[in-house]
């Protein structure tokens, strides 16, 4: 909308510009003022606004917008003698009509390479705008493009962050700094590795998994100082295991859901349970939960659900997947497979 | 003395905020509570001027507890540890909240603002007669409607309105439909400020402006904000009785 504006804007205000200097360089020669002068000066600004109006239709409809510069010349070119053809046929036949004047139409009349001249010009504002706004709406949309791109990535980091856990700990740790200050101090020795293994995260496609569980065991003693007699857990790793490599904060991202999603919402509490099994070349891990799943759930369990499934194809393809369902009424059930030897492809 | 409890599902963080509320002298821990069943019995048998209040909690959360406090609301303030979503919910009025952990300074200042609150309160209150633990123009009441909370100061509703099971409120610009029958209500409210029009409405006899006679003998409210409450026949005779007095 804002565009067509413009562009009548800039119509009337150059077809003007054109009649008025013509008029000044008609004034310059001596040529005495005379109806049929005014006349001719009214009826070329007429015919150019109708005539160019029409151009600029057919430049619309015919899909010249989308083309680049180098088809453009040549068709700009061919349009501006052709309309600079019909345009001198319209002139001198109204011309006659009006004035009587008589009709001469000859191809090598000056007229004619004005007329072509003016359109070649018309043209190249025309264009030149029209590729001035694709240009800046490219850059709008880039910038957006960027702008959307940091905003994941910063929500990305918080929620790897996890403050919720971050504030709650420290909350549990000024109340242990009273009542039993040596727990005080392991807890935020077990905080910082937690803290420091989610930062440096990035860095490492994969790491073994027996570092993943001393990360997680940490991870499990501060939510066990926060919610105490209300979480227990269990650990149950098969020898042999804990060589496999696996990408970071895997296990730590499904037990922090299992508090989530089942410890945190249930009165009594319950238990976690994470054991591994060793088979011919995957190893399997399961993860066993207090509380129910609902696959109809909050959205941002799922999120991270998928976003953990993608980290496990981006490593292993079909290899390695992650599966979770009730188990029983009264336990939800993670299992994630991972192949021993880290085909990578 | 600010009669206060504590609700929070972890020990420790009830510990915690405990020992940070006993160093001001203002404020007496008079009961706390890990589990919001238990605690809506202890805020029955209490009736605490003031609640510290977790948000999470297991089974539910605290604002599903404040709707289930039959009597009038005590002062409520929040402790959180990072719970800004839950917060934008609330409509900021009289909303107060702490952040875990909490800073002695904060506390103190939230503490008073709600001493300031409460003594408003108990200057304005009604000389006379107990209503037997009726709900008293001066008292809050919590509203919970979808996601969307507040606390009301009684004086401010203008009318409640059956719909179905439940019963609008009309107060301020808002008009939260809360899941209450109009018979409970009009069991809770003072009988010296609120009257039963008839089966669909309770109106504020403060907000009323005007009485007209209505068709049978019966009237027509006019409340000062201009809405038009028609009282039945059996309760325009009991308004009358009322207003002759």
């Amino acid at each position: 909308m804002k565009t067509s504006r413009y562009y009548y804007k800039a119509q009337l205000g150059g077809w003007s510009l054109y009649i008025l200097i013509s008029s000044l360089v008609i004034l310059q020669s001596g040529t005495s003022i005379s109806v049929s002068v005014i006349g001719d000066i009214y009826l070329v600004f007429a015919l150019g606004l109708i005539i160019s109006h029409l151009y600029r239709y057919a430049i619309i409809r015919m899909g010249w917008l989308e083309k680049d510069i180098f088809s453009l010349i040549p068709r700009v070119g061919l349009a501006s003698v052709l309309l600079a053809l019909g345009f001198h046929g319209v002139y001198v036949v109204i011309r006659y009509l009006a004035f009587g004047k008589e009709i001469v139409y000859s191809f090598t009349d000056a007229n004619l390479i004005t007329w072509a001249m003016l359109f070649f010009i018309w043209s190249l504002f025309y264009f030149t705008y029209i590729f001035f706004q694709r240009f800046r709406r490219e850059e709008i949309k880039n910038l957006q493009l960027e702008a959307a791109r940091n905003e994941y990535e910063l929500r990305r980091l918080r929620d790897q962050m996890n403050p919720h856990f971050i504030f709650n700990a420290m909350n549990t740790i000024r109340a242990l700094i009273d009542e039993d200050p040596q727990k005080a101090k392991s807890t935020v020795t077990q905080l910082s590795n937690v803290l420091r293994s989610s930062l440096q995260a990035g860095k490492q496609e994969l790491i073994p998994l027996s570092k993943e569980i001393e990360i997680v065991k940490d991870y499990l003693e501060i939510e066990k100082a926060r919610y105490e007699e209300r979480l227990t857990v269990e650990w149950n790793i098969a020898k042999g295991s804990e060589r496999v490599e696996i990408p970071p904060l895997l296990l730590q991202t499904i037990v922090e859901n299992c508090i989530k999603h089942g410890i945190a919402k249930l009165p009594d509490g319950g238990r976690i349970m994470i054991q591994s099994t060793v088979m011919m070349d995957v190893v399997e891990i399961d993860i066993l939960n207090s509380g129910q799943y609902d696959p109809e759930g909050e959205s941002d369990s799922s999120l991270g659900l998928e976003n953990t499934r993608n980290r496990l194809s981006l490593s292993f393809g079909k290899e390695g997947w992650l599966t979770i369902g009730n188990h029983g009424k009264q336990e939800v059930k993670t299992t994630v497979r991972i192949p021993i030897k880290s085909s990578k492809t | 003395m600010i009669r206060a409890m504590i609700i929070d599902d972890e020990r420790l963080a009830r510990q915690e905020l405990r020992t940070l509320v006993e160093k001001l002298e203002t404020v007496q821990i008079v009961a706390e509570s890990g589990k919001p069943e238990e605690a809506l019995d202890l805020i029955d048998r209490e009736n605490p001027d003031l609640i510290f209040l977790d948000i999470q909690m297991p089974g539910m959360t605290g604002f599903d507890m404040l709707n289930e406090i039959e009597g009038r609301a005590p002062e409520v303030i929040f402790v959180t540890a990072y719970d800004e979503y839950a917060l934008k919910a609330f409509e900021v009025n009289a909303l107060d909240y702490l952040m875990k952990p909490v800073e002695e300074a904060r506390l103190s200042e939230s503490v008073n603002k709600v001493a300031k609150r409460i003594e408003a309160r108990q200057e304005h209150a009604e000389e006379g007669v107990e209503n037997e633990g009726k709900l008293e123009i001066n008292d809050q009441v919590f509203l919970k409607d979808g996601d969307k909370c507040w606390f009301v100061e009684l004086e401010k509703i203008r009318l409640f309105e059956s719909e179905g099971n439940y019963v609008r409120v009309y107060f301020d610009n808002s008009r939260p439909l809360i899941l209450k029958s109009l018979n409970a209500l009009t069991d809770r409210l003072s009988e010296k400020f609120f009257f039963r029009a008839s089966r669909k409405h309770i109106v504020n006899l403060r907000w009323i402006e005007k009485v007209e006679t209505w068709f049978n003998g019966g009237l027509l409210v006019i409340l000062k904000d201009g809405t038009k409450v028609e009282v039945s026949r059996r309760q325009s005779v009991k308004l009358k009785e009322m207003m002759a007095l």
